[in-house]
């Protein structure tokens, strides 16, 4: 298949695009042939009016805006703590063993399980969401990070004892940037799963949000709203998306490594 | 710099299998010092213990009649100990260079901050033929360029001597040969104690003011070529006969294997 987009001399955005519009019109196709009443399937017109509006009273960009507050903070705060465990797992190589089979279990219980206990231990605010975030986050980011620190070349590390670097800066100068590539990754990573935690967050428990938004229409039966709300929702993870893979496509290509993935 | 008594062994598959047995070595301040001999002799061993790469099971290190340097029962600490006292730079077999730093940052890996200056680099850049380079990849450059890099680098850290682990050995013939003239040329002008270490003699014959044949975990013999004026003719009736007593030397000591490698490749090895 890929021998064959190359070939076919169409670019890879217009593809993107036409096959978009594809489904654009299988969806107008379906609305209008009556099969499915306008509340089960919103044409797409009335959905596009539904998202001028929300844009135009500014009600969208509000709940964008608080659901992009509570990922970045999770997400920071799950970038701190996965820094901090790789740093720990790989310069103490012992201590992994006995925090390891505590992330085992975590890495498997789905963040969203929680939620119950969280609200019960911190309430409805800000703080159980943010949770959700940092557990949903974590795993992604400590397990690329940590693969980054302890696959640093061996030889490069000689270099840092030939030049008498202490072992801090090895760390910084050369473990710290050979990891760079696997660090980004597994932000990027670690970004999409903390959009999809705090959708599921903010639909159980929430006053504001992207989530709220979605589940507030269906309380609503505003069908058309809902679409429009999973339409936000997939655009800003798609552009969070592209801004990190943009990243990782430089940093591989200053080092004459193969393209971004 | 003296070296007394240096043993070195790895266990390999449950078996301790001693690489340097004793070793003795005086390396002088000035003139490049070349360590000849098969691979697998402890020509790297030897070099990485002086670096401090690794650790001796025992013997000593000394330089200049200085403090010893005792390097039994060595820790951490006393590794970085070492390294305070001599400045030694290294130059590996593979450049070694960091990929995410431009040729200049690679340069200037080994140098502090505060020491960092252009005129240096200028200078360095200059003497190793990277004029120009200074802000590219070292993805973006050919393996003897790269080499250079590392050469400028092991130099930017003004080191008291030079360690050379068959520095030019993935380069092809004409790049080997023209990097030998440079180290001479780098030579002339840096006035460095250089340890070369290599398995090919017509190398050894080229760069050496010193040449040591390492055999069965010593140093044996020694030649010393410092009347032999540089650039030298291989090709000359006294280096032609000076590479077939080192030949003759280094097939006495394993008698078994007489197809050694050097006689059928012409000296140019791998």
């Amino acid at each position: 298949m890929e021998e064959r987009e190359r070939h076919g001399g169409i670019p890879e955005s217009l593809k993107t695009v036409l096959g978009f519009f594809i489904l654009l019109a299988a969806w107008q196709l379906a609305a209008s042939s009556g099969i499915w009443s306008a509340y089960v399937l919103p044409p797409p017109a009335k959905v596009a009016k539904a998202l001028a509006k929300m844009v135009e009273s500014g009600v969208l960009f509000r709940h964008i805006l608080v659901s992009g507050r509570r990922v970045l903070a999770g997400f920071s705060i799950a970038f701190a703590l996965a820094m901090a465990g790789g740093i720990l797992a790989s310069q103490i190589s012992r201590a992994e063993e006995y925090y390891s089979g505590f992330l085992e279990f975590m890495r498997n219980v789905p963040p969203i399980s929680l939620i119950a206990l969280l609200i019960l231990w911190f309430g409805i605010g800000e703080t159980s969401k943010i949770i959700i975030i940092v557990l949903a986050s974590f795993f992604p980011m400590y397990l690329n990070i940590r693969k980054g620190f302890l696959s640093a070349s061996k030889m490069l590390l000689e270099v840092g004892i030939v030049f008498r670097l202490n072992r801090w800066q090895r760390f910084c100068h050369i473990v710290l940037p050979s990891a760079v590539p696997d660090i980004l990754v597994g932000m990027r990573i670690g970004l999409g799963y903390s959009w999809r935690a705090i959708i599921g967050a903010e639909m159980i428990a929430a006053a504001s949000g992207l989530g709220y938004l979605i589940l507030d229409a269906q309380q609503m039966s505003r069908s058309d709203k809902v679409i429009a709300g999973i339409l936000t929702i997939g655009v800003v993870g798609i552009l969070c998306d592209k801004i990190f893979s943009l990243l990782i496509g430089r940093v591989a290509g200053a080092r004459g490594e193969g393209g971004a993935e | 710099m003296r070296i007394r008594g240096l043993r070195k062994g790895y266990q390999v598959s449950g078996r301790c299998h001693e690489v340097l047995k004793g070793l003795d070595l005086d390396l002088a301040d000035e003139g490049i010092t070349v360590v000849l001999g098969r691979s697998g002799c402890g020509k790297t061993t030897l070099l990485r213990l002086i670096a401090g790469l690794d650790l001796a099971d025992s013997g000593e290190i000394t330089r200049q009649e200085t403090e010893d340097l005792s390097v039994s029962s060595f820790g951490e600490e006393q590794r970085t100990e070492t390294a305070k006292r001599a400045k030694i730079g290294v130059i590996f077999q593979e450049p070694r260079l960091m990929p995410w730093l431009t040729v200049e940052r690679n340069i200037l890996f080994g140098v502090k901050r505060k020491k960092q200056d252009r005129k240096k680099l200028s200078r360095l850049l200059e003497l190793t033929g990277l004029g120009g380079f200074e802000k590219a990849r070292p993805c973006q450059l050919s393996g003897g360029m790269q080499q250079r890099v590392a050469l400028a680098r092991a130099l930017a850290f003004e080191p008291d001597f030079l360690l050379m682990d068959e520095p030019f050995a993935a380069l092809d013939y004409f790049t080997r040969a023209q990097m030998q003239q440079e180290l001479l040329r780098i030579y002339r002008t840096e006035k460095k104690g250089i340890l070369f270490v290599t398995h090919s003699i017509e190398e050894a014959l080229t760069v050496g003011t010193q040449i040591v044949i390492l055999e069965n975990g010593i140093c044996g013999k020694s030649y010393d070529l410092r009347d032999v004026p540089f650039p030298r003719d291989l090709l000359s009736e006294e280096m032609v006969e000076r590479k077939r007593e080192l030949i003759w030397r280094i097939e006495e000591q394993e008698p078994g294997d007489l197809e050694s490698t050097w006689i059928k490749k012409g000296g140019n090895d791998k």
